[in-house]
């Protein structure tokens, strides 16, 4: 009987990865050709093939792994180089915490998902409504083979491909992210978070790109958190329209 | 520091971020801070939708006309793929236009 169960949940998840695996795809069209711009930029900054394929094994970040490449550039000392990888992905250890909070995990279970959490495959997984770790786990890693398929061919093919920005494919990110946030604006105080968020965002796109995300997150939440302590018990339903209070 | 000491460096440091959220969930957090912790979901999607969208200001309009198109897509249909689909669409379209 238990033995029966366990082959049941085994399969269950199985196909909870499965799901979570192609529910990312369509961010495989963003990721690829970020890939294969990190990778045509590395070889040209001087990384060898080898140095280029391991840091989108071992770092798997977009973000940290391009201002790497032009600080480096640009001579920063190491040191600057690691403060702006932590900076660039700090939201991560934010998402962390929620998703420890809605999981629970084994310390090995948890060893692995840290390998392959990120934001975009946290927001994809979160999509579903209650988040599971086997579709969490399935968006991270198909994240992870379409961020190192792209970084293999601009590493080894180098600039002879034609620029992917330039017939906008990379547009599919924002998109996506579109996709999976309106869905989650459901109530005022979200609403809110929303909106302080985004001027956020765009305040420090202008000011301090490297941390827009990260700043946007704090800025976002703490507005959320504020509206929902100072409005409640009505944060999280809107006002009947004759006014009275229930 | 060689190439692969600061590549190794950097690893360390987002792994030990990622992880870092995953050990400390068990913790005791304060309300005020578990209640801002709903919200993050949230406020990260919007700030990576802001983020991208202005990472090609070259395309700006455009980007953001579509957004907001796909977006109501989104809101009215509920529908991920609607979003991403019609959106990509009409990009390419205004972008023949």
């Amino acid at each position: 009987m238990e033995g029966r169960e366990r082959a049941q949940d085994e399969r269950a998840s199985g196909v909870l990865f499965v799901r979570g695996f192609v529910a990312l795809l369509p961010l495989w069209a963003g990721a690829i050709p970020i890939g294969i711009a990190y990778g045509v930029a590395a070889r040209g900054g001087g990384l060898s093939f080898g140095e280029t394929q391991l840091m989108s094994l071992v770092v798997f970040s977009a973000a940290a792994q391009v201002s790497a490449l032009s600080l480096l550039d640009a001579g920063a000392p190491a040191i600057a180089v690691v403060g702006t990888t932590l900076a660039l992905n700090a939201q991560v250890l934010l998402i962390g915490l929620t998703v420890g909070r809605e999981l629970r995990l084994s310390p090995v279970g948890r060893l692995v998902m840290a390998y392959f959490l990120t934001d975009g495959a946290y927001g994809v997984a979160m999509a579903g409504g209650r988040l599971r770790w086997p579709v969490l786990l399935g968006t991270g890693v198909s994240m992870f083979v379409a961020w190192n398929l792209g970084t293999a061919l601009g590493a080894a093919v180098g600039d002879a491909l034609p620029d992917p920005r330039r017939l906008g494919v990379d547009f599919v990110v924002p998109l996506t992210f579109l996709a999976v946030l309106i869905p989650l604006v459901r109530t005022r105080a979200a609403a809110l978070t929303a909106l302080v968020a985004g001027a956020a965002a765009l305040l420090l796109t202008w000011l301090a790109p490297s941390v827009a995300v990260l700043g946007a997150g704090l800025a976002g939440s703490a507005a959320g958190a504020w509206w929902a302590r100072h409005d409640r018990p009505g944060a999280d339903s809107t006002p009947h329209p004759d006014g009275n209070a229930r | 520091m060689s190439a692969l000491e600061l590549i190794l460096s950097m690893a360390l440091g987002v792994y030990a971020l990622r992880l870092g959220g995953l050990l400390l969930a068990g913790a005791r957090v304060p309300p005020a801070w578990e209640q801002a912790l709903g919200f993050v979901p949230v406020a990260t999607l919007t700030g990576l939708v802001v983020s991208s969208l202005a990472g090609r200001p070259d395309e700006g309009a455009i980007r953001l006309v579509v957004a907001a198109a796909a977006g109501l897509a989104a809101w009215r249909t509920g529908r991920a793929w609607v979003c991403i689909l019609s959106g990509m669409a009409l990009y390419w379209l205004l972008r023949l236009a």
